[in-house]
């Protein structure tokens, strides 16, 4: 992952706060609170400075009642607001991180799943997620820390310039040293190995994965040194970007407490020069350097504030270059097509060419008539285009040249989701929700009872498995459907699809972790209950179909129409169609 | 707290910890003398009505003090990076040695992604560990009691009430900590599920949009967004009780501190001097606490990185192995009674299982998935061992071998290839680093893969990307072939090496695989009918067994 190659974005942030909305009351409230702890640290340490200036000259408790209760007051509001500002704070994010997740969700979805692939850094989804997670601190770590901060100073600076405008103006000459010029240089010196720092991070988790998946590669092939040498070079790498990152933040730390000293000594000297001069009470010195010391107590996280922004901005940025994708495909203008009812549901595919890149096509020119209710096997090498045909089926992309027409109607100038409603895709890689077998298979119908359910389990050859387990349709699939085998995996998949009814389905290689008979059983009842409805079975295996109605072969782009049995050499077919 | 025993292991990081440590006490006994003198400075300008001038060696000395904590709190850092930079690489490199040498077997496959987490993101959470937390615990040690001993030579009344205050805090804070450990547990996972469920959410987007329900996605992802933030609400109200009895504590004996001293003040029982300097020293007797409240979670995390690797270590490292390097170029392979359990688990994954593969012949084994046939390989390929039965290779026993010397014997096909950085051709040589161009090239023919080499942008030297995303299945698997077509080696091991191919090329492949296999000693594992073909004779294996061996 790398960030220079992302496309500037103006103003991020402002973009995703204006869209998300309803972030100024918590910052407001947030912001408030926070201010009054830090404003009530000012106010004790103030008043407990005071209070033994005064015990020293006095002999009585009496004129210092009030004093007294001004620490306690302080000293309360301090833990009260503290926790409160905590406890705001924390459901602030809450709330904004929920329609943050949600608009991001929503905003990407015009352009998925095509702006979901890209071809550099290969994983968006998880870009997605863990920007959506960096964000989630852009309220709390970034707004509130400014306008909390920039109100304490300005508390400590008046309460000082009371005494002498010069005194707050010394304070508010360190904080801002402190708190604005020295973020600014330590950053000039950070950048480049905070980038180089997020970049070996992103090869270091990708390296130690595949290092991890691919061991018996590796120790088969006696190059664990390979794996050994390559995690010591990026380890290098990450202590190098982390050791000019200490040097930044170490001059950051030093420079901090250096300041904050020297703010207190600044303003004892002062101090001294106008008890000296008689302008102010020798009782108040004392509550002078005190209060410089707890207003920097604010300018913290101010200074962490500005890091954060950085992180965020670039998160924003990337959130918005995908959600601001182009979409590949859009809905038709309002008074193109429709299917209509009862019309036959063939499948005519003509000069059909598409790449997903320019200059590097996959599909260079398909044409073949699938009759409506057709068993049709499609087969070719891998890389000739088998799987971009589904894609483009369920109008993932769209194609610029060449024709699908089904039921009479041109693909493209159908509504997404009607012509969503006509194709079932099962492939490979399609994905199971972390929940229950039941929610699942909903997905496809959602008013699906029981019993039809389970006629699509058993249809997918994957009931009996299911029956077996204790809690049946509402027991869990586990993340990744890790709780299922491949093979389960697989015919859960095809029971979704089957759900549908859809009058085009295709399985893309659906039964290829299936052992041969399995496999074949599967289709025989898949076939069987889908009489009438046009099959598509994409594979590599053409013994497994059985007898087809259809024999497409793809090769390097093109996709043509075989003769039946031709190309299988006179194999006997097993199925009893 | 203090993981002793990672420290132990790793002294030239403990050094350097130290090293850090000490120059933070340094930066805090800096900030104590400085605080001393300031309560000094004003005590004589206030009451004793002294003059700057008067002052300056004491203002002077403030100052230095206040270049030595600047200075002392920069080379903390850096010490502590240092630390962190020794102690990573090595517990890394220490760790992905210990991987190799549990080998495949020892990791089994749903192990691979926790492998790859603990050696990066694990290890990665160590740095933070290092450089804030681990200091940040040495000072709650360290810095209180400087303090008190401080206050106590000023004033011992007050060190009394902090005496007090210390322990009643700890006390406080373990009898919260108990009951907000669980809670905690239970916010980190609250936390981490809605995470996974987003995720869940955005990686099964294409599914609902080709089932048309994004909309209805979109729904659930607001509505557990916003039922999980409320239980998470409810258990973070009580996690935030620990910083509230800390901030509590600060507070109210600074409080406590100031109206007590005051008193003792009018009746002139203390100086204002000391007074001022007690007033002054107290909250830093809390504050290396209140930072540990702040780097609680680098704590968490690090110590999760290091049970991570504890489980790491657990795993034994592949069998006792023999060390002859006197590995037979050729013969037979011959496998007698073999039996093996998994730890841990009840029924034998290997029964007694018995054949030969003469010299030169291909045997192929089937069976359904789970009847043993990995076990078979991984125990071939010397990746685990058993006491249980033998298996000999011309004559030797494998147990005697040195298995990376009996590996350097064997050409293997895996059944999920894996791709590593680098370019095509780099991974082609994966096994043989120096082999030419030309060599390359040649086995990447033998495997029918450089049509599909010579159409990618840069040809052999287009890098992969991560885990070599841009190639299919069966492209995949064409490399690994020809990795291994690469190697001209006595015995060939392959492992359902053409699960993921099409029929034609799969045809193409065979005929190369016998060109592969011609004159050399062979096991294939398979599932399909036209892979067996290509071999001698057919070892059918069922539930651990052999149930029937075919010429």
């Amino acid at each position: 992952m790398t960030t220079s190659g992302i496309p500037r974005t103006r103003r991020p942030l402002r973009r995703i706060l204006d869209d998300c909305g309803g972030y100024v009351g918590w910052v407001l409230v947030t912001g408030l609170l926070q201010f009054v702890s830090l404003g009530a640290g000012i106010g004790l340490i103030a008043t407990s400075a005071y209070l033994i200036s005064r015990s020293a000259l006095v002999d009585s408790t009496a004129p210092l009642a009030l004093t007294i209760v001004g620490v306690r007051f302080f000293a309360v509001v301090r833990v009260v607001s503290r926790y409160t500002e905590r406890y705001v704070g924390h459901l602030g994010t809450f709330r904004i991180l929920t329609r943050l997740r949600v608009w991001v969700f929503r905003g990407i979805l015009p352009g998925a799943p095509a702006s979901m692939i890209d071809r550099r850094s290969g994983d968006v989804l998880t870009n997605v997620v863990d920007d959506v997670d960096t964000l989630q601190d852009l309220f709390l770590r970034v707004l509130v820390p400014p306008f909390a901060g920039a109100m304490a100073v300005a508390l400590g600076c008046a309460v000082l310039g009371r005494f002498d405008p010069w005194l707050g103006l010394a304070l508010f000459g360190y904080v801002l040293l402190c708190g604005v010029v020295l973020p600014l240089a330590t950053r000039r010196m950070s950048r480049r190995p905070a980038v180089a720092l997020i970049d070996v991070q992103a090869e270091l988790a990708a390296a130690t994965v595949e290092g991890a998946a691919g061991i018996s590669d590796l120790v088969a092939f006696d190059r664990a040194d390979l794996l050994i040498a390559r995690l010591d070079r990026l380890t290098h790498a990450q202590v190098a970007a982390r050791k000019k990152l200490a040097g930044a933040r170490g001059l950051a730390a030093g420079f901090t407490a250096l300041l904050v000293g020297l703010a207190s000594l600044t303003l004892l000297i002062l101090g001294i020069v106008l008890v000296d001069g008689g302008d102010i009470e020798p009782v108040m010195l004392a509550l002078l350097p005190l209060v410089a010391i707890a207003t920097f107590e604010a300018v913290g996280p101010v200074t962490a504030s500005f890091e954060n922004l950085e992180r965020c901005r670039a998160a924003g940025r990337r959130l918005i270059t995908t959600i601001d994708a182009p979409p590949a495909v859009a809905d038709p203008p309002a008074e193109f097509g429709t299917v209509r009812k009862g019309a036959p549901m063939d499948l005519e595919v003509t000069n059909l060419a598409f790449g997903y890149e320019p200059h590097r096509p996959v599909l260079r020119g398909a044409t073949f008539l699938i009759p409506a209710g057709s068993v049709v096997a499609l087969t070719g090498p891998s890389g000739s285009g088998k799987s971009t045909i589904a894609s483009l089926l369920l109008r993932f992309w769209d194609y610029p040249q060449g024709s699908i027409r089904l039921g009479g109607v041109e693909l493209r100038d159908l509504p997404l989701d009607e012509a969503r409603s006509l194709v079932a895709v099962v492939a490979q890689h399609d994905h199971l929700f972390d929940t229950t077998l039941r929610d699942n298979l909903s997905l496809a119908d959602e008013d699906a009872d029981d019993e039809r359910l389970w006629a699509a389990c058993d249809d997918a050859g994957i009931g009996a498995t299911i029956r077996r387990l204790p809690l049946g349709l509402d027991e869990r699939v586990g993340a990744d459907a890790s709780r299922l085998s491949g093979g389960e995996r697989q015919r859960v998949l095809v029971a979704r699809a089957l759900l549908t009814d859809a009058p085009v389905l295709v399985l893309d290689e659906a039964t290829a972790h299936l052992d041969t008979e399995t496999a074949k059983r599967v289709l025989e009842t898949v076939l069987h209950r889908r009489e009438g409805l046009t099959t598509i079975v994409v594979t590599h295996d053409e013994d497994q179909v059985g007898a087809v109605d259809l024999l497409l072969r793809a090769d390097a782009g093109l996709i043509t129409a075989i003769e039946p049995g031709a190309a299988s050499k006179g194999r006997p077919a097993t199925s009893s169609r | 707290m203090w993981p002793r025993r990672l420290l132990a292991d790793h002294p030239r990081a403990r050094r350097w910890l130290i090293a850090s440590i000490g120059c933070s006490v340094v930066a805090v006994g800096a900030l104590l003398g400085f605080l001393l003198l300031l309560a000094r400075v004003i005590d004589s300008v206030f009451l004793d009505g002294s003059e700057l001038a008067a002052q300056r060696p004491l203002l002077v000395a403030m100052g230095l003090l206040l270049l030595v904590r600047a200075a002392a709190m920069h080379v903390a850092e850096i010490t502590a990076t240092r630390a962190s930079a020794v102690l990573c690489a090595e517990v890394r490199h220490d760790a992905a040695t210990h991987v190799v040498a549990v080998g495949p077997a020892g990791l089994g496959d749903e192990r691979d992604a926790d492998v790859g987490l603990t050696l990066g993101h694990g290890i990665d959470s160590l740095h933070a560990y290092t450089t804030s937390f681990l200091p940040t615990v040495a000072l709650v040690g360290i810095v209180p009691l400087v303090v008190l001993v401080a206050i106590g030579i000023l004033d011992p009344w007050t060190t009394l009430v902090l005496f007090f205050a210390g322990p009643m805090l700890i006390l406080l804070l373990t009898m919260i900590g108990r009951r907000t450990a669980a809670l905690t547990e239970r916010r980190l996972t609250e936390m981490g599920w809605l995470s996974s469920f987003y995720l869940d959410m955005v990686r099964g987007l294409a599914t609902l949009i080709a089932f048309r329900r994004a909309d209805d996605g979109a729904q659930t992802v607001e509505e557990m967004s916003r039922r999980h933030g409320q239980t998470t609400m409810d258990v973070l109200r009580t996690a935030f009780q620990t910083s509230l009895v800390i901030e509590w504590a600060a507070t109210s004996a600074t409080a406590l501190v100031a109206v007590e001293v005051s008193f003792r003040l009018i009746n002139d029982d203390l100086s204002f001097g000391t007074a001022l300097a007690v007033l002054l020293l107290t909250p830093e007797f809390f504050s290396p606490l209140r930072r540990l409240a702040v780097e609680y979670h680098a704590g968490t995390s690090g110590r999760a990185a290091l049970d991570r690797l504890d489980r790491l270590y657990a795993i034994p490292a592949s069998g006792p192995a023999g060390s002859s390097t006197d590995v037979p170029v050729r013969g037979p392979i011959e496998v007698r009674e073999l039996s093996f359990r998994y730890p841990g688990t009840e029924s034998l994954a290997l029964a007694g299982v018995s054949f030969d593969v003469e010299c030169g012949e291909t045997v192929a084994v089937v069976g359904p998935s789970g009847a043993g046939k990995s076990t078979l390989l991984h125990l071939l390929m010397g990746f685990t061992t058993t006491t249980d039965g033998t298996i000999a290779i011309g004559g030797r026993e494998l147990s005697t071998l040195d298995p990376w010397a009996w590996r350097r014997q064997v050409a293997w096909v895996s059944q999920r290839p894996t791709l590593f950085g680098g370019s095509v051709g780099e991974n082609i040589a994966l096994g043989r680093p120096d082999a030419t161009c030309g060599e390359i090239r040649a086995a990447a023919q033998l495997a029918g893969a450089d049509g599909f080499i010579d159409a990618l942008p840069k040809g052999f030297d287009t890098v992969l990307g991560e885990r070599g995303l841009r190639l299919s299945g069966g492209q995949r698997q064409r490399l690994a072939i020809a990795r291994a077509a690469l190697l001209d080696r006595p015995f060939v091991l392959l492992d359902e090496f053409t699960a993921n191919l099409d029929r034609v090329t799969e045809a193409e492949i065979l005929r190369a695989i016998e060109l592969l296999l011609d004159g050399r000693t062979a096991v294939i594992v398979a599932h399909r009918a036209a892979t067996i073909a290509s071999a001698d004779r057919v070892v059918t294996l069922e539930q651990g067994r052999i149930e029937v061996s075919q010429p």
